[in-house]
């Protein structure tokens, strides 16, 4: 059992911002959080004087571990067709790529892995099919045998627009048009009804039963309306996707309730697609009261820039609280773990980071990563500094050199 | 005449000026201090609590010459007709008007070397422009400015489109491509003109050989997409055979032969550092570079590549270097007045200097954080933003 004191922790949670706050942690979950928290004679304390805190961060959409050291022999995206709804992403990922070591490093504890990433540069036509699999909630620090799960269904991934029909109509292959996009995710649905289910279109039975939601990429406000309208028409729950035109029908994407996980912002105008890409997108739909969540689509981005990513918002006008919460607790919430991680609440995972100074700043160091309540990353040593031990333990457990896995 | 007041002016090769005042007159900085008397009639911009920086330059990008927002068949950056095509010029593919400027001045950005793309061994002339002006004429600052050779990936296969193109496929044959037509431009800078037409066989082959005699009498340089001393190591031997001047572009692992680079005073123009799709391909890259680099001598600036990242945010490839060991007034530096020298402009550019071109923006607050706000920018002492 350990506690950090006197830190300015930003909970993303009902508590708002504390400052000189204390963070009580014990067997992996946060036991208590507050300005006066009792603490119990066994208590290892830290004082983080100076220091900031905040949940570890979860990028909602992320390829992260599945491009395999080199872009040719990638696991991201099963280019063999365009309806996989029996994939999992899981199978894909690969605990040792060295990526996933800079995303616990720089803070990024939690990911939605998700099956469907192809190289983009370019002329290149992003190879990636229409109904791409499913994706898994996992902790990015890798522990023995593979990643925590949180929860393994987490989403069936799939693609609208030009990439699909461009891919698959280069090959003489459904899809070649929107048209053909809509007809393919129509089949698999139906297949998703039948009694006799064919075991490949599971996934599609839990879509239909409301057991998991539709994770569609979409860029131009047409598919985002086209995905609105097979909602409409099959019922399922909606997660939208890049929703890089969602600013022009951020309205009609409230009045559903639709989430959306909007990114990577920083991206160019590649291709048609994006031409109207604007850094205010995610501004407006959280204007609209849609829930949103940032991504850095790694490897597009590295998924370690995302609290980057949120500071150009602050810097475009978003408050501040609501800009750390699109890379927090609003993805842990689009997820469905949100009892879990995303916030610092009582009762939660010990996931967080220690940082001095501003959390979304580039410029500032991070001091420490927490996932689970041990220490994954980081240097502690000169943060002991006035330092009260209560009971038999020792702070220097928390001192020196973190491990990294 | 313009007067900017107040400000933390950061001159770059001098001290930062808090409270500084710069005067400028007919586009160019006519005064800079604390104490300037500024004439009653000039406008004036205040600046109190701002930061005043000089222009930032992007030393290797494809403002439109890549088009925003188009598809391929509208882009106009890789001439991958063949392994060598130094006989195009960047100047010639632009869109002049394309949202890609916006986005330079959106960050800063005044000035930038745009490239010919990276799939032949030979590419092409560069072209150095301002990021907004008049007219076309009046923003070059220099073409060409250099020619782009290119010894990666890119350069040992055709793109698809032209995937039956003859290429070569190994590092040996982009060199030896290179050793070609370097010894046959430098017979052809030495022979009479009745000679150079029997050398030359059409035009097309003598504006290639232009170009590099050119790069051999040292007008301008080589300007080499390359990454790994596999790539340097043969480069270093050309450069000793032949005798011309070369800048790294990438040089995701330049640091590893800092010190020959150093010694050679080959600089290189480092980035892109946001859009890390290419690490794995580089496991020795290392966010330190700059920093190593500057340590042992290197000139080093920061390129975005645009639009593999966006030039708007060509700063923040600067402050992920801060963040990991460059001082800030390092990186600065890397964003002004080092690549305003590998551009071959550091006389007009690059810092806030009595003569030099007013081309400045003020930001809300430090350049390097991500939060500060471009809220002005100057060229030729014209408001542009």
């Amino acid at each position: 059992m350990y506690a950090i004191c006197d830190a300015l922790i930003h909970t993303c949670g009902s508590h708002g911002v504390i400052k000189k706050g204390t963070l009580l942690v014990d067997q992996g979950k946060i036991v208590d959080i507050g300005t006066n928290v009792a603490l119990p004679d066994n208590c290892d304390i830290l004082s983080a004087d100076g220091y900031e805190i905040v949940p570890g961060f979860i990028d909602a959409h992320s390829h992260l571990g599945m491009q395999s050291e080199g872009l040719s022999v990638a696991d991201g995206n099963e280019a063999s067709s365009a309806v996989n709804p029996d994939l999992l992403a899981l199978d894909g990922f690969n605990p040792f790529e060295e990526d996933v070591i800079r995303c616990v490093q720089g803070g990024v504890s939690t990911v939605c892995l998700l099956p469907g990433s192809a190289v983009s540069y370019g002329q290149i036509v992003e190879q990636i099919g229409v109904i791409e699999g499913v994706g898994s909630v996992i902790k990015t620090a890798v522990q023995g045998c593979g990643p925590k799960v949180l929860k393994e269904n987490a989403g069936l991934k799939m693609a609208l627009g030009d990439h699909p029909k461009r891919f698959f109509g280069q090959r003489k292959e459904v899809p070649a048009t929107r048209m053909g996009e809509i007809a393919l995710i129509r089949a698999a649905m139906e297949e998703g009804k039948q009694s006799d289910l064919k075991p490949r279109f599971r996934y599609m039975r839990a879509l239909l039963s409301h057991e998991i939601p539709a994770r569609i990429h979409v860029h131009r406000a047409r598919d985002i309306l086209a995905a609105l309208r097979l909602r409409e028409e099959y019922g399922f729950d909606l997660v939208l996707d890049h929703v890089t035109e969602g600013y022009m029908v951020a309205s009609t994407i409230s009045e559903k309730g639709i989430d959306c996980v909007v990114g990577p912002i920083t991206l160019t105008r590649r291709g048609p697609e994006l031409q109207n890409i604007s850094i205010k997108n995610a501004i407006i739909l959280s204007e609209h009261g849609i829930c949103v969540a940032l991504t850095c689509d790694h490897p597009t981005f590295p998924a370690w820039y995302l609290p980057y990513h949120a500071g150009m918002l602050v810097g475009k006008g978003m408050e501040y609280e609501d800009a750390l919460k699109t890379i927090t607790i609003n993805p842990a919430k689009i997820l469905g773990v949100a009892d879990k991680v995303g916030s610092l609440e009582r009762g939660k995972d010990a996931d967080f980071v220690l940082f001095k100074g501003d959390p979304l700043e580039i410029l500032t160091p991070i001091q420490a990563v927490f996932v689970d309540g041990q220490i994954v990353s980081g240097k502690l040593g000169h943060l002991v500094g006035p330092v009260e031990t209560f009971g038999g333990n020792s702070v220097k457990k928390f001192g020196g050199e973190g491990k990294c896995w | 005449m313009l007067v900017v007041n107040g400000g933390h002016l950061v001159t770059v090769t001098g001290e930062v000026i808090e409270n500084g005042k710069v005067l400028i007159e007919n586009g160019k900085f006519v005064a800079i201090g604390r104490d300037i008397d500024s004439p009653a009639d000039a406008q004036v911009i205040d600046a109190q609590g701002k930061w005043i920086v000089p222009g930032f330059i992007d030393c290797h990008c494809h403002v439109g010459i890549v088009p925003e927002g188009l598809d391929w068949e509208y882009s106009d950056v890789n001439e991958a007709t063949n392994a060598t095509t130094g006989f195009v010029r960047a100047i010639d593919g632009i869109d002049f008007n394309d949202k890609g400027f916006q986005d330079a001045l959106d960050g800063g950005v005044t000035a930038m070397i745009i490239h010919p793309g990276s799939s032949n061994v030979i590419g092409g002339t560069d072209v150095a422009l301002k990021a907004a002006g008049e007219n076309l004429s009046d923003r070059i600052l220099r073409n060409p400015a250099g020619v782009k050779m290119a010894w990666t990936a890119g350069s040992r296969k055709a793109p698809q489109p032209f995937k039956d193109t003859p290429y070569p496929s190994t590092r040996m044959g982009i060199a030896s491509i290179l050793r070609g037509y370097f010894t046959l431009a430098r017979d052809y800078m030495n022979a009479s003109d009745e000679k150079k037409r029997e050398i030359e066989k059409s035009p097309f082959e003598r504006f290639t050989l232009e170009v590099l005699s050119m790069v051999l009498r040292r007008e301008i340089p080589a300007r080499i997409h390359s990454m790994t001393p596999a790539d340097f190591y043969p480069l270093f031997r050309l450069q000793d055979e032949f005798g011309f001047e070369f800048t790294v572009d990438h040089g995701d692992e330049a640091y590893m032969v800092a010190n020959e680079l150093s010694s050679r005073r080959i600089p290189v123009n480092y980035g892109p550092l946001m859009g890390d799709r290419w690490i794995p391909m580089f496991p020795h890259s290392r966010p330190d570079s700059p920093k190593l680099l500057d340590e042992a001598g290197v000139l080093v600036s920061f390129q975005t590549d645009h639009p593999v990242v966006s030039i708007r945010d060509l700063r923040l490839q600067a402050a992920i270097c801060v963040k990991y060991g460059l001082p800030a007034d390092r990186a600065l530096r890397m964003l002004t007045i080092n690549p305003a020298t590998i551009m071959g402009v550091e006389k007009r550019l690059g810092s806030i200097e009595t003569g030099k071109d007013a081309d400045f923006s003020i930001f809300s607050g430090h350049p390097l954080l991500v939060r500060s706000q471009v809220e002005a920018v100057f060229i030729n002492g014209i408001r542009v933003k």
